[in-house]
């Protein structure tokens, strides 16, 4: 393998190893090679060129880590699948590494080790990078799905040495498109030949996605007899156990974090413990989650929020305002950390019982939320104050918002219903939601009687209307798209209602790429867009 | 106690691969080869060896012993074992004596199996330390095979041609003895590593030693792998 034209990022905060890897890969051929020695600097490096290989020390100090960095760069897709990672590790870093559940380097390599294994081991992964191109270059930040399943495929048939990576590849593809069904089959595949984690954590995912939990229950937790330390697998459990029992999926995520500490871990523990009122537990995970990484990097306003919370809870008042405060030390000041910040100490104010501070931060936060646009957990935080000061009718407004842009998005449901809970107000947010997906469906089934009885204008009058205020609301793009593309059917081609059917169909594409009715509307775009129209991808 | 002791011998191994740079050097600068350098190297090797199978097996004790159980191309891994093998320095043979002992290898399997999973570090260690034990013992020859194993598993073979287990090891089948030419560490490392692969379905990895060898009477170690 010839690296003389490859160009290489080496990221380590310790200068001496810095060099040596730095000698040992120009010794190989790997001559044009940036260094960075923080995650910052790495990350600048990385959105202003393009590099066909990073080598990350997984110890970067501060409180971070190479896997953290990974898992940030692929997430913001600021790593290209193209681009080879190789990780290096001492020996306690690998196990973190090797098993890490989502996103794991291409390969890790321990110390200490020759130029000649890192050049064997460099020539491996350029070797599969290359073979496997054709699928990557459909896994960027806009998946292909079609097509990646066909490259899969392809490699798959043809044997080829990658057939393995492709097969794993093609199973998260499959799960992600909700086939359950042929995911199944081809774990169970796999299975067959031989035992292997990977296979054993798809096929429970298969199982859940199929509707059946309680078998993939029981194949997670025997696999974990097996491979106890194979964190993907404790992720797929508390997954599933935190719908039904949020007591077991806290133990769940107590044990990952035994076998590897990361802050997405603590994060998640420390959701769990204040859904279940273990407080002390929920302090220790968000301070660890903050405290650890002292470089800003990894850490969320959530955490802030979390903490604060479980503070709050336990009537640590300075506690709690003290790490309101801290939140301006370690992020950049925005509209958005403002507003957090003040929804967080109106709560605090009120727990104190100092109801003119309250009243103060409060107007201070719904002052930010009218002059930018907030985030979900921002507005949410809005809303749980304005409860807490005794405004209920505010903070329905806007979980109302929310509902209705995030009606299909489980996740954001499961916020809203935690709001009303903390408020202890369980029964009414059950009644809100309930309320909003029948308006929704209302709405809906109005549009399409509309169309049935010859009002076509009518109809899509409605659903452009409900389309511009719920941008994030991917059923209602998507009708509104539809009823668009079938006044185009019956009146013949207006290059205009042709132009407004792709804005909404992109929208929805953007809300949800998921969305099951996407491909339909899509391919009935397609069939009555004339020449010259603009083109839909998903 | 787990932190001092996984400190010092971190540091032990650094330093012991420092000296292998040293010896590398040396071996430079008196003109290639050195039968007394490659000696030195091949135990320099052994040491580290040791100090990785120690830390396992007392963190195996402690019930902290963490495996990372992933897809590996046995081709690939036995390709690296192999490199890793002759780097040290091992395959040189010792001064004093004859030449070292050649190493056979059958990997046909491999490129039929493809992949298999286990710890590729931990497996490593294990069959090095197999191999490095066979090259003390042979005359000759060694021979290191890999075979799919029936009724699901694969099986890494390490025969060699020399007088086989003496009767102690061979019957101690669950207490590694110390008898006077080994510890009984590389043995133990084993068995512990096998035992510890495990399939959801219940299967576990198993060592398994025999006088089968070459010519029929030498030894032979087999790691099972379910």
């Amino acid at each position: 393998m010839d690296l003389r034209e490859k160009i290489g990022l080496l990221i380590d905060d310790m200068p001496s190893m810095r060099t040596t890897v730095r000698m040992q890969l120009a010794s190989i051929g790997l001559e044009k090679c940036d260094q960075a020695s923080t995650v910052k600097e790495a990350i600048d490096k990385l959105t202003a060129k393009h590099y066909d290989l990073i080598v990350c020390d997984y110890n970067l100090g501060k409180g971070t880590d190479g896997q953290q960095f990974l898992e940030l760069v692929r997430r913001k897709h600021i790593l290209p699948m193209t681009t080879a990672f190789l990780m290096i590790t001492g020996e306690t870093g690998y196990q973190q590494v090797s098993t890490a559940a989502e996103y794991s380097p291409d390969d890790y390599l321990l110390k200490p080790f020759t130029a000649d294994t890192l050049g064997t081991r460099l020539g491996r992964i350029f070797e599969r990078k290359e073979a496997l191109e054709p699928v990557y270059k459909h896994l960027g930040a806009k998946i292909d799905y079609t097509k990646a399943l066909a490259a899969c495929d392809e490699l798959i048939a043809k044997k080829s040495r990658y057939q393995l990576e492709a097969l794993r590849i093609k199973g998260d593809l499959l799960l992600a498109k909700g086939r359950a069904t042929d995911a199944l089959a081809l774990y169970e595949g796999v299975l067959q030949e031989r035992a292997t984690p990977w296979a054993e954590v798809g096929k429970a995912n298969a199982l859940i996605a199929y509707g059946n939990p309680d078998e993939a229950r029981g194949l997670l937790e025997q696999a974990l007899v097996a491979y106890p330390n194979y964190l993907a697998a404790y992720d797929a459990l508390a997954d599933l156990l935190v719908k039904t029992d949020k007591f077991a999926a806290q133990q769940v995520v107590d044990q990952a974090l035994h076998v590897a500490s990361t802050t997405q871990r603590q994060r998640e523990l420390g959701a769990l413990a204040l859904a279940n009122k273990d407080f002390e537990r929920a302090e220790g995970a968000f301070k660890i989650a903050v405290d650890r990484d002292r470089t800003g990097f990894f850490k969320s306003h959530d955490d802030y929020a979390g903490l604060t919370r479980s503070y709050v809870e336990q009537d640590k008042i300075q506690d709690a305002l003290a790490a309101v405060k801290d939140m301006s030390t370690h992020f950049q000041r925005t509209p958005e950390l403002a507003a957090r910040q003040a929804a967080l100490e109106s709560q605090v104010y009120v727990r104190a019982g100092d109801e003119k501070n309250a009243k103060a931060a409060l107007v201070k936060a719904q002052a930010a939320q009218k002059s930018a646009k907030l985030d979900i957990n921002t507005m949410l935080e809005i809303a749980q104050a304005c409860f807490a000061n005794g405004e209920p009718d505010e903070a329905k407004k806007i979980i109302q918002d929310v509902a209705e842009n995030y009606q299909e998005d489980e996740r954001v449901l499961d916020s809203i219903r935690t709001v009303f809970e903390v408020a202890g107000l369980e029964d009414e947010g059950a009644l809100l939601l309930d309320d909003t997906k029948k308006r929704m469906i209302r709405l809906n089934n109005e549009a399409v009687a509309l169309a049935k009885s010859g009002e076509l204008d009518k109809a899509i009058m409605m659903l452009v209307e409900a389309a511009d205020r719920l941008p994030n609301n991917a059923q209602v793009a998507i009708n509104a798209g539809q009823a668009l593309l079938a006044r185009v059917q019956s009146i013949g081609v207006d290059m205009t209602q042709i132009a407004q059917a792709h804005r909404y169909i992109t929208q929805a594409i953007k809300a949800n790429p998921l969305h099951p009715k996407l491909d339909a509307v899509v391919a009935f775009y397609r069939k009555l867009a004339p020449p010259g129209a603009r083109s839909l991808e998903i | 106690m787990e932190i001092l002791l996984a400190a010092a011998i971190h540091d032990a191994k650094n330093a012991l691969n420092a000296l292998g740079v040293w010896l590398d050097k040396a071996q430079i600068e008196c003109g290639g080869q050195s039968a007394a350098l490659n000696q030195a190297k091949s135990i320099t090797a052994t040491i580290s060896g040791q100090l990785v199978e120690l830390l396992a097996l007392y963190r195996a004790g402690e019930g902290n012993l963490r495996m990372a159980v992933e897809d590996q191309h046995l081709e690939d891994f036995l390709g690296d074992l192999i490199t890793e093998l002759s780097a040290t320095g091992d395959t040189e043979g010792a001064e004093g004596s004859t030449a070292a002992p050649s190493i056979e290898t059958d990997f046909a399997a491999a490129k039929e199996i493809d992949a298999w999973a286990f710890d590729a570090y931990l497996v490593k260690f294990v069959l090095l330390d197999a191999l490095r034990n066979a090259m003390r013992h042979a005359r000759q020859k060694i021979r290191f095979s890999i075979a799919a194993e029936p009724g699901g598993g694969i099986r890494f073979n390490v025969a060699d041609d020399g007088d086989g287990y003496p009767d102690s090891i061979l019957w101690a089948e669950s207490t590694a003895k110390m008898t006077p030419e080994s510890s009984g560490l590389g043995l133990s490392f084993a068995r512990v590593i096998a035992e510890r692969h495990a399939t959801p379905s219940g299967r576990h990895g198993r060592v398994e030693l025999a006088n089968d060898g070459l010519g029929g009477t030498g030894a032979r170690l087999s790691l099972i792998l379910p």
